[in-house]
């Protein structure tokens, strides 16, 4: 599985027209499946994450691996999914 | 530093344009980590005005301005106060027909909770403001928040949160916040549940 590192995008992950953006960027360069890696990133909003990490998923049967988050990154993207049948897993 | 001496992390701000909070933001976390602040609570503040200003920018149509303070002792937290000039929030969300006949307090509460936005719903807006409200929540902490000479404190310190009415500050319109985040306990909190706490209190009304 590809492993895209999220601090190339910023270190603060917030506003949905970024998000909107960072997916492009992702689905233009990436092979799917991939896990979202936020090493190095302090701060998700989860309008970023609705456009990011529901749009990924989407991709992979609604499944999604997401490493080395924060606990209110954590906090975020359980926001962002909520409603989404969607799966989402947390390492470190 | 002392309880009564808050440090001025960054003095009043603008931020003139979408995203402008972003390069400022890195030279926050660095200022704050070197005063022993953890990174859960960079996190939330990271969080807590990137929605916000984001929302300036969509909702209000302009710039919003922030200060930011800290206070180091027994108990680290930071004050985050942060405001826009625009129309305000009861005029914002009565501009989508489907919350045209809420009375001006009831469109402020309810701006609060997922899903409500001025936009149209299959854009799937209007998390920011839950999201400001599940942060205080799930870091007992507490915000106050004016818009057009009504203000509301929601309070996060005890049980499940308390809603009380207050009078704003000003009676002009835009929207300001004042928010506190201490550096304790990061709780997810739910759409659901933050939902649940404002309709309670809007069934008293």
């Amino acid at each position: 599985m590809n492993t895209i590192l999220m601090r190339q995008f910023g270190t603060t992950l917030t506003d949905r027209a970024d998000g909107k953006k960072t997916f492009e960027e992702i689905f233009r360069t990436s092979t799917f499946p991939v896990a979202l890696d936020f090493s190095g990133v302090v701060s998700l909003g989860s309008s970023f994450g609705d456009e990011v990490i529901l749009k990924v998923a989407e991709r992979q049967e609604n499944k999604l691996a997401i490493l080395h988050a924060n606990h209110v990154i954590q906090n975020a993207v359980r926001r962002s999914i909520e409603d989404c049948p969607v799966s989402v897993s947390f390492d470190a | 530093m002392s309880l009564t001496n808050p440090e001025i992390i960054t003095p009043l701000h603008l931020i003139g344009y979408r995203g402008g909070e972003k390069s400022l933001l890195d030279e926050i976390y660095a200022r704050l980590k070197n005063q022993g602040f953890s990174e859960d609570l960079c996190a939330s503040l990271g969080w807590t005005l990137g929605e916000l200003a984001d929302n300036a920018t969509t909702h209000a149509g302009g710039p919003c301005y922030f200060i930011l303070s800290s206070l180091v002792g027994p108990c680290k937290f930071l004050t985050l106060t942060i405001g826009d000039t625009g129309v305000g929030i009861p005029v914002t969300l009565k501009s989508n027909e489907l919350y045209g006949e809420l009375t001006d307090f009831e469109a402020f509460i309810s701006a609060f909770k997922s899903d409500v936005s001025s936009w149209a719903e299959y854009h799937k807006r209007g998390k920011g403001l839950n999201d400001l409200l599940a942060i205080a929540k799930g870091n007992g902490a507490w915000i106050r928040a004016e818009t057009n000479g009504m203000g509301v404190f929601f309070d996060f310190r005890a049980g499940s949160g308390n809603i009380t009415a207050r009078k704003a500050g000003a009676s002009n319109s835009g929207t300001r916040y004042s928010m506190v985040l201490i550096d304790s306990q990061f709780v997810h909190v739910t759409k659901k549940e933050m939902n649940a706490f404002l309709d309670a209190f809007l069934e008293k009304q």
